[in-house]
């Protein structure tokens, strides 16, 4: 593959502006469950007008990150994220200035959709693929994975106080002028392969890298794994705290846990990466969903008290994003960086599909057993099963027949 | 200062901010804050 250009970003730039742009990509969006309060008592409409307008906004990531992949791969990361940065001010200022379920489905269902899909992860890995050294590539996505985490981390409370203080569609307002930062720092990540327009010589088209992928079986077993890694993630994140509830524990037990989990995910993204660049990813992928199958098992045969919480949620914090660089890493070992952005976009649309599965199926249970026993099981068995699945995953760069005359 | 120097430099100003910013969780009133809006969606 030609696309890397003799000129390489420097890695500081790289990380300065990729680390940047996902923690405010990443963090702006974590804390929307803050405005279903006052979004809904403020426009007189029900849960279920919000609660669809986020699953739409989970689906559209993941659908559109496929189509980002493709047009970062084709023309440069450069105009996915600038064009994502107004996507994402256009759907805040949406979402504080919908005054109908519609509009407000369009603006924070759709285009933050779409915006995330142009500003989080795959788009800024298919950079670090190209930009940095394979033996810092690992490493590299670990501490773009730990940048989003801590904007995860860091918004949730600055959101909070966003409301608090100024009301809740000014807040929005002023989310919607911060993420036009995303822009500036889109120039640091301008690579020079892709400089004038013109997109770079390839071995492979689109659709011939997509077959490739799709019929390779370690594609097929690590979108696998990511999906059980959406369904784990999304469901405990949504309905832990109802759980905890239900359990009779107090309010603060929930933010305190979901607090550590934020914590310990910056700790747990960033030593994955480092250490994906000295041992096996395979066996990362598999320890890390193995692990989150033992912690859901411990905690809900142990006694529960809100020390238990606390121990849980660093736990599954240290393995909440850590899936994101050895998955990406190793889909950038096999296939190469060509059509990197690409195909992390359709690992992660598995992703997003788990997650959907994991909120939706979470509700649906809870309603028809009343309890969440039954979905907590799944989670430990999908865990397993993803431990298993990656353990087969090769590794080592895909061998390519060479063209006939070459 | 050395490459060791500036690597601990770097840990140590991360755990520092990370710290701040649990500190901000642990708040009084941001905590109620927060754990009345996570607790109204399941209302």
């Amino acid at each position: 593959m030609t696309s890397t250009s003799p000129q390489k970003l420097s890695l500081v730039q790289v990380l300065a502006c990729g680390a940047a742009i996902v923690t405010l990509s990443m963090g702006v969006r974590h804390g929307f469950g803050l405005w279903l309060q006052p979004i809904t008592q403020a426009q007189h409409w029900t849960r279920e007008n919000f609660s669809l307008a986020i699953a739409i906004q989970n689906l559209a990531w993941g659908f559109f990150g496929i189509f980002a992949g493709i047009i970062a791969d084709r023309f440069g990361a450069f105009r996915v994220l600038v064009g994502g940065a107004v996507l994402y001010a256009a759907g805040l200022a949406g979402m504080a200035l919908s005054t109908t379920p519609l509009t407000f489905a369009l603006t924070a269902g759709i285009l933050i959709g779409a915006a995330q899909a142009g500003t989080t992860y795959a788009v800024v890995y298919g950079i670090i693929g190209r930009q940095i050294d394979p033996a810092r590539r690992s490493w590299a996505m670990g501490v773009a994975a730990a940048a989003g985490s801590f904007g995860q981390f860091l918004m949730v409370p600055v959101e909070g106080l966003l409301i608090s203080g100024f009301g809740w569609q000014q807040a929005l307002l002023t989310l919607s002028i911060a993420v036009l930062l995303i822009t500036p720092l889109a120039f640091g990540l301008r690579e020079p392969g892709f400089a004038g327009g013109a997109a770079p010589q390839r071995d492979q088209s689109v659709m011939q890298a997509l077959r490739e992928a799709f019929k390779y079986p370690s594609f097929q077993l690590l979108m696998a794994g990511y999906f059980v890694c959406g369904f784990q993630v999304v469901f405990i994140g949504v309905h832990m705290p109802s759980y905890l509830k239900d359990k009779g524990l107090s309010p603060q037990v929930a933010s305190y846990a979901l607090a550590l989990i934020g914590l310990f995910n910056v700790f747990g993204t960033y030593i994955a990466g480092t250490l994906g660049q000295r041992l096996a990813r395979r066996k990362i992928l598999a320890a890390i969903y193995f692990g989150r199958s033992i912690a859901i098992a411990v905690f809900l045969w142990a006694p529960l008290s809100p020390m238990s919480v606390y121990i849980f949620a660093s736990v599954m914090g240290f393995l909440w994003l850590s899936t994101v660089p050895p998955t990406n890493a190793t889909v950038a070992q096999i296939f190469g960086v060509a059509h990197l952005s690409m195909l992390g976009g359709f690992v992660f649309f598995s992703h997003q599909i788990g997650s959907f599965m994991g909120v939706w199926l979470g509700g649906y249970l809870y309603d028809r057993t009343g309890s969440y026993d039954i979905v907590w099981y799944i989670a430990i068995a999908l865990g397993l099963f993803a431990a298993i699945v990656n353990l087969p995953v090769r590794e080592t760069p895909i061998v390519r027949p060479v063209p006939q005359g070459a | 200062m050395t490459i060791r120097a500036r690597k601990l430099l770097a840990y140590g100003i991360a755990v520092a901010v990370l710290l701040a910013v649990f500190a901000l969780y642990t708040r009084p009133e941001m905590l109620v804050t927060l754990a009345d809006q996570i607790w109204a969606c399941f209302h």
